[in-house]
């Protein structure tokens, strides 16, 4: 009972401020704030090919991109790198946040096509761990998980592989019987 | 009078090409191998086509043109010049079938930019490709570095005349040693010294960066034959920028810088005056060129953190002049300096290593002897006249600056400034912008390597053919191929 009684005198209380200009004021400045500070954790979706090409516009800017992970991750000395490529591009990123590595789980090579993941982090022009043109890690998730490929090989290669085979043996006894009779002589 | 080749002279140089030819479907072999040891099935075909094709050709060659001429001069230029281009045709067959190639021309571009150890690539998702075919791009770089026909030379011929015909036609102007099959060998002795040396060295940095050992093992091989043979592949399409280590970065500049320096001052410092290294003239031309340009590229980096010095220009300033091409730069980032600082890279790249090295380019003894003159000819303006003058330079024993000197120095010096020149002006004409085509032309004809974004699979087929010649003339040294396109010539008007 009392608490109820509690409850009904603060939001008369709340009603009253509200009506008040200053109320208003606060309400608006309220506002502000969650615009502004919405706009300073806004992320850019991006290619990578249009981050590389363009790297002034989101230096230190958080961005958002999918690429595959390829190689294997690399030790450093304030954390680690791995490189990701898209569309022919490629970038390295930092990360201190060993755990999301572990949500890799294919690293591209010539026998794996990589995971696909979304990077989420903040690109720098000049990283101020390696000086060089980065993204530093914030999130990552898994979009499309990579595969073993499966290199099938062609008929035509086996028999060009053939072909080749005996027209080198062909080739290289009729040699050796040259050379054996030019001894003779 | 011209020495013009009969059907005896063609007949006996198809021989010694097909030696080399058989040479080169042994060195095949190594990759065959290594697509066995990995399980890589379709790159074991690619190269048994490869090296079958090859054998079979040298073979045919041997058996069809036997020698009917005392060897001579003429017919080992021909030989030297046809090598090159044999070489990169027949070793383009397994890298085009590994599918990461647009057309027979870029594989073509890639095998005489790893022969003619260049290092720009025309490959495609190379991030995906073969231990086996990688094995392939990087050897192809240490036969090329090392000499395609001093390789053969070594094991082939013990004939005097052949060998110094191949020395000299691969566009290596000092002996050694008064043997030439005995510089040859002592080439190759250093070299394996280095590659021991080099590959652990990579081995322990790669291992411990979290490369696997199998990997790390390979990649130590791969990065050595680029590193030293001034070549510039690498696995990955990042270049040395991929490894995020500034300890790799340390180690690939010392063995670049070891394979640019002259064959004869490693067997001097070996073998007799170590004193050698401070007096010697092409390192005090080095020192001179390559603090001059340091100057000229940091002046648009003044206020950059030492880390961004080394990163941003130092590292690319002597990958340029060693003619090596790795890069530790992000795509793009190298356009995006300023052109002072292009400028500087493009010097650097213009001049190249020492004269009996791997580098290509201009080369330090000639840049040395071109100021010396300049130099002695004002010093002779300013002397009283009918003053006896006689300029000299040290390298490995005191040397007299005649007239013989110059004019070959001069010679090969504009040579290779009308090839910039063109190369840059076809680019020119195809719609890329003036910095951006001196620079690949300059980097394709002093077999450096590193790119300013013009060499990719979607270029002009025209331009990758104009930088194919590029570098097969610029790595030859225009001599074996002028002798042999005015022999043909000859021939053919008789």
């Amino acid at each position: 009972m009392n608490t109820n009684k509690r409850l009904n005198r603060s939001f008369y209380r709340y009603a009253q401020i509200l009506k008040s200009k200053g109320a208003v004021s606060f309400f608006i400045l309220m506002l502000i704030c969650l615009f502004s500070l919405t706009g300073w954790a806004q992320s850019y979706e991006v290619s990578l090919a249009k981050l590389i090409e363009t790297p002034e516009k989101y230096d230190k800017k958080k961005v958002l991109f999918n690429a595959e992970i390829i190689g294997e991750p690399l030790n450093a000395k304030e954390g680690s790198w791995f490189n990701v490529q898209s569309q022919n591009y490629n970038m390295g990123i930092f990360l201190k946040d060993y755990a999301n590595i572990d949500k890799i789980t294919y690293w591209g090579d010539y026998k794996r096509k990589g995971d696909i993941v979304g990077i989420e982090g903040i690109f720098y022009k000049n990283c101020p761990v390696s000086d060089q043109r980065a993204v530093h890690l914030i999130g990552l998730e898994v979009v499309r998980p990579g595969k073993e490929v499966k290199h099938l090989i062609s008929t035509e290669k086996k028999k060009f592989a053939l072909i080749g085979f005996v027209i080198f043996l062909t080739i290289g006894v009729i040699y050796l019987i040259k050379i054996k009779l030019w001894h003779k002589k | 009078m011209i020495i013009s080749p009969t059907k005896k002279d063609l007949s006996t140089i198809l021989n010694l090409l097909g030696r080399l030819i058989l040479g080169l479907s042994f060195f095949m072999l190594i990759p065959l191998l290594v697509a066995l040891a990995m399980d890589e099935a379709s790159p074991l075909f690619d190269f048994i086509i490869g090296a079958t094709v090859s054998g079979a050709l040298g073979l045919f060659l041997l058996i069809l043109f036997p020698i009917k001429k005392e060897i001579s001069w003429v017919h080992t230029f021909f030989t030297v010049s046809l090598g090159w281009l044999f070489f990169s045709l027949l070793g383009a067959i397994p890298l085009v079938l590994s599918g990461h190639f647009g057309s027979f021309l870029d594989a073509w571009f890639e095998t005489m930019s790893g022969f003619a150890t260049t290092g720009l690539v025309l490959v495609q998702d190379l991030d995906h490709m073969s231990f086996a075919h990688n094995s392939w791009r990087h050897l192809t770089m240490f036969i090329g570095g090392q000499g395609i026909i001093l390789a053969s030379l070594s094991i082939l011929t013990q004939t005097k005349k052949v060998a110094v015909g191949f020395y000299l036609g691969e566009g290596r102007q000092e002996r050694i040693l008064p043997n030439v099959v005995g510089t040859a060998r002592f080439i190759w002795k250093v070299s394996f010294v280095y590659l021991i040396l080099g590959v652990a060295v990579f081995f322990f940095i790669l291992n411990k960066i979290g490369l696997s050992s199998i990997k790390s093992i390979f990649q130590a091989f791969w990065l050595f034959f680029a590193a030293f043979d001034t070549g510039g592949f690498t696995p990955y399409k990042q270049s040395i920028a991929y490894y995020h280590s500034f300890y790799l970065e340390i180690a690939t500049l010392v063995f670049m810088m070891l394979g640019a320096f002259n064959f004869n001052l490693h067997f001097w410092l070996w073998h007799k005056d170590k004193k050698e290294i401070f007096k010697n003239f092409e390192i005090k031309t080095f020192i001179f060129t390559f603090f001059s340009l340091t100057l000229l590229t940091y002046i648009p980096f003044l206020g950059s953190n030492l880390s961004q010095l080394f990163r941003g220009g130092f590292y690319q300033l002597i990958s340029a002049h060693t003619g090596c091409g790795f890069t530790n730069l992000e795509e793009g980032v190298l356009m995006g300096f300023p052109l002072l600082t292009l400028l500087a890279v493009i010097f650097a790249m213009m001049i190249g290593g020492g004269i009996c090295s791997t580098t290509g380019g201009i080369k330090l003894l000639r840049i040395g002897i071109i100021f010396k003159t300049i130099c002695a000819e004002v010093k002779r303006w300013i002397m009283p006249p009918g003053a006896v003058f006689k300029e000299k330079y040290h390298h490995l024993n005191d040397v007299l600056l005649s007239d013989k000197k110059i004019r070959d120095a001069f010679i090969i010096f504009i040579l290779f400034i009308i090839t910039y020149v063109a190369g840059a002006l076809v680019a020119i004409g195809l719609g890329y912008p003036a910095t951006a085509a001196l620079f690949e032309s300059v980097s394709a004809t002093a077999n450096v390597g590193l790119s300013s974004g013009i060499t990719n699979p979607s270029m002009p087929s025209i331009l990758k053919v104009v930088y194919i010649i590029q570098m097969w003339i610029g790595r030859l040294e225009f001599i074996a191929i002028f002798v042999t396109l005015g022999a043909l010539v000859s021939f053919f008007r008789k």
